[in-house]
């Protein structure tokens, strides 16, 4: 059978989940186009750019709503695909049959999240077991994870992180030498990329009182964009209520794409779309309007129909009131975990449960 | 028993007898918000700051009320030279060493001390106006009074429940750390559990709990606070051998609540006027 993208592509707009052997032929393929890819993709702009995701899927459809689709608009995502959200594996099969359809105008770059260690236990593992009943398209995935370039080069002028920089790295061309096929490592500058955080605060490095990891400070943001020749650093890994901050007399932002966090933050989200001339715009935009989300019924279904790879809306259209979507914090906001102690109700209008009488 | 039922848009609640009992929740805190909490506090703040949520209880005739809200707590957070010394990821050791190798030493600036795990023994903030005696409306040391379990474990009809996460950090994905409450108000009696969880991934496990009862027509609040901890690999063993692999349990913090030891409690009690 001749792999079909754009019947792919289609179908998860649609909300339909691909099967196991069609995820399967697709991460070979992509790992097999990522292979080539340096650890420092130079693009050229336009381009927009896409913040941590984390399975919010249904505010994935909506980016591409307000920036555009592929391949009309060209998309750079900064990692952070998968866990915590309810739609991993809907956000990454989306995102892989993208890049494999459209190599030159898609890119993804690894998150700390993009990880087997990380992703047994933030989500994503538990929810390839509940949506396929067993672990094969977990193992497609987190072996594709460890080909996703480490950064990308906007025009030579913007440098594009996960996380931040490294004590490791002075210069680009040090990022071109890493191995990057593997596991991302507790340590090293491969783990710097994705994990360390700006410190506007502090002008050089400093260790992370946990014990493991870096934040770095103005003057090494200074520093780097001097030595490579650069204007501005463009990195994702931090929640902000505005869903953007700029930092270091403008040297440096961070985007932020999953708007109401976790379904209870209350926070907004951004893109950023980044012109010809370099110019930089922020679109900011909200959590999905929840008709637009699955109904309770239907995300339940979505996360335990066990070994049946069902679509999203197997029974129909949506209608009514969403779940997912919520208020702020809400008390109807499902849990990454389902199954836990967080049901999908609570409130004033249902007291009766057993959850309900905690001790 | 007549009671009214709270519910605007961020606000839920009832009003019962004397008592009034809220819960407010919104959105994180602003970037502006969180850099005046971070230096007010001297900390870093957690990833997810509710820091304007709170869950209140008031008694009006009496003047008692007492709140549970995110930054207090957070002032609570062990802040002493050697307080990020005491709990370390798992991989600090390697980190270090490696480190080492790399010739980083010169980075020699770590953030001011703090405990990252954000552990606080926060139990609420008292923050009673009684109309008589300022020296009244505290908790004091008890050993006649505790909570009445028996009557929780009723299947009383519930008037009011709720739960509001206070804050929350995945410290950079290495466990998580929550400060939550939830409340539920009976016909017969008010109920609320202000918890500190925290898991630290191949390190431990630790609840600090604090539970606040109150019986309808008596003059007694209950405060019972305990802290309880265990290692991570301990704490895994127990996972039931029919769950394989499964360590979802572990996620779960009324599992893990079930499973901690009792280390340390003590019981305090508020005489209403």
């Amino acid at each position: 059978m001749v792999l079909d993208l754009d019947a792919c592509i289609e179908s998860l707009f649609q909300r339909q989940l691909l099967a196991e052997s069609v995820i399967k032929e697709i991460c070979e393929k992509t790992k097999e186009l990522l292979m080539t890819e340096s650890n420092v993709v130079h693009i050229k702009a336009p381009v927009t750019v896409v913040g941590d995701i984390h399975g919010q899927f249904y505010d994935l459809l909506e980016i591409f709503k307000i920036g555009g689709y592929c391949p009309d608009t060209n998309y750079l995502f900064l990692g952070d695909y998968v866990d915590r959200g309810l739609y991993s594996v809907e956000t990454i099969s989306i995102l892989t049959c993208l890049k494999l359809r459209y190599p030159e105008r898609v890119q993804l770059v690894r998150g700390n999240h993009e990880s087997r260690a990380v992703t047994s236990t933030y989500g994503f593992y538990t929810e390839c077991m509940k949506k396929y009943g067993t672990s094969d398209v977990w193992h497609y995935f987190t072996d594709l994870f460890d080909y996703l370039t480490l950064s990308v080069v906007i025009d030579n002028m913007i440098f594009c992180v996960h996380g931040g920089l490294s004590p490791s790295i002075h210069t680009i061309d040090q990022i071109k030498v890493i191995d990057r096929f593997k596991e991302i490592p507790h340590e090293g500058p491969m783990a710097d990329l994705v994990w360390s955080d700006p410190d506007p605060g502090r002008e050089e490095f400093a260790v992370s009182p946990r014990g493991a990891g870096y934040t770095f400070g103005s003057m090494v943001v200074e520093k780097f964009l001097h030595e490579n020749r650069m204007d501005h650093i463009l990195r994702a890994h931090q929640l902000c209520m505005e869903g953007f901050q700029v930092l270091f007399d403008d040297q440096l932002s961070t985007v932020w794409s999953a708007p109401n966090y976790c379904y209870r933050c209350g926070n907004l989200a951004s893109i950023l779309e980044i012109g010809v001339e370099g110019e930089r715009h922020f679109n900011v935009f909200e959590a999905a309007p929840e008709n637009e989300r699955p109904t309770p019924a239907e995300a339940q279904r979505a996360l335990f129909s066990n070994g049946v790879p069902a679509g999203l809306f197997s029974n129909g259209g949506s209608n009514g009131a969403g779940v997912g979507g919520g208020g702020p914090n809400g008390s109807n906001g499902a849990m990454t975990f389902a199954g836990g102690a967080n049901g999908s109700n609570g409130g004033i209008d249902a007291t009766q449960d057993a959850i309900h009488y905690f001790l | 028993m007549a009671h009214r039922l709270i519910k605007d848009n961020q606000t839920t609640g009832v009003a019962i007898q004397d008592w009034t009992v809220l819960s407010y929740k919104t959105s994180i805190l602003n970037s502006q918000e969180i850099d005046t909490a971070s230096a007010d506090l001297g900390i870093p703040i957690p990833e997810m700051i509710f820091g304007n949520n709170f869950l209140s209880i008031e008694h009006k005739s009496s003047g008692f009320k007492l709140e549970f809200k995110a930054l207090p707590a957070l002032a609570m957070v062990d802040q002493s030279s050697t307080s990020s010394d005491k709990i370390k990821v798992s991989y600090a050791r390697e980190w270090f060493e490696k480190r080492s190798m790399a010739n980083h030493e010169h980075i020699t600036d770590v953030v001011k001390p703090y405990d990252w795990t954000y552990t606080t023994k926060y139990n609420g903030s008292n923050v009673s106006t009684s109309t008589t005696n300022k020296d009244r409306l505290k908790f004091e040391p008890t050993t006649e009074e505790s909570i009445d379990i028996e009557q929780l474990k009723r299947p009383d009809p519930i008037l009011f429940y709720d739960e509001n996460i206070l804050f929350e950090d995945e410290l950079a994905d290495n466990g998580t750390a929550v400060l939550s409450t939830k409340v539920r108000v009976m016909p017969s009696c008010l109920f609320i559990l202000l918890r500190f969880f925290l898991r630290v991934d191949d390190v431990l496990f630790r609840i600090y709990d604090t539970r606040i009862y109150h019986r309808f027509g008596t003059n007694t609040v209950i405060r019972e606070c305990s802290t309880r901890e265990s290692s991570y690999l301990d704490t895994r063993a127990r996972i039931p051998r029919s769950k394989g692999d499964d360590l979802s349990l572990l996620l779960d913090s009324n599992w893990i609540s079930s499973q901690l030891p009792d280390q340390e409690s003590y019981v305090e009690v508020l005489h209403l006027e």
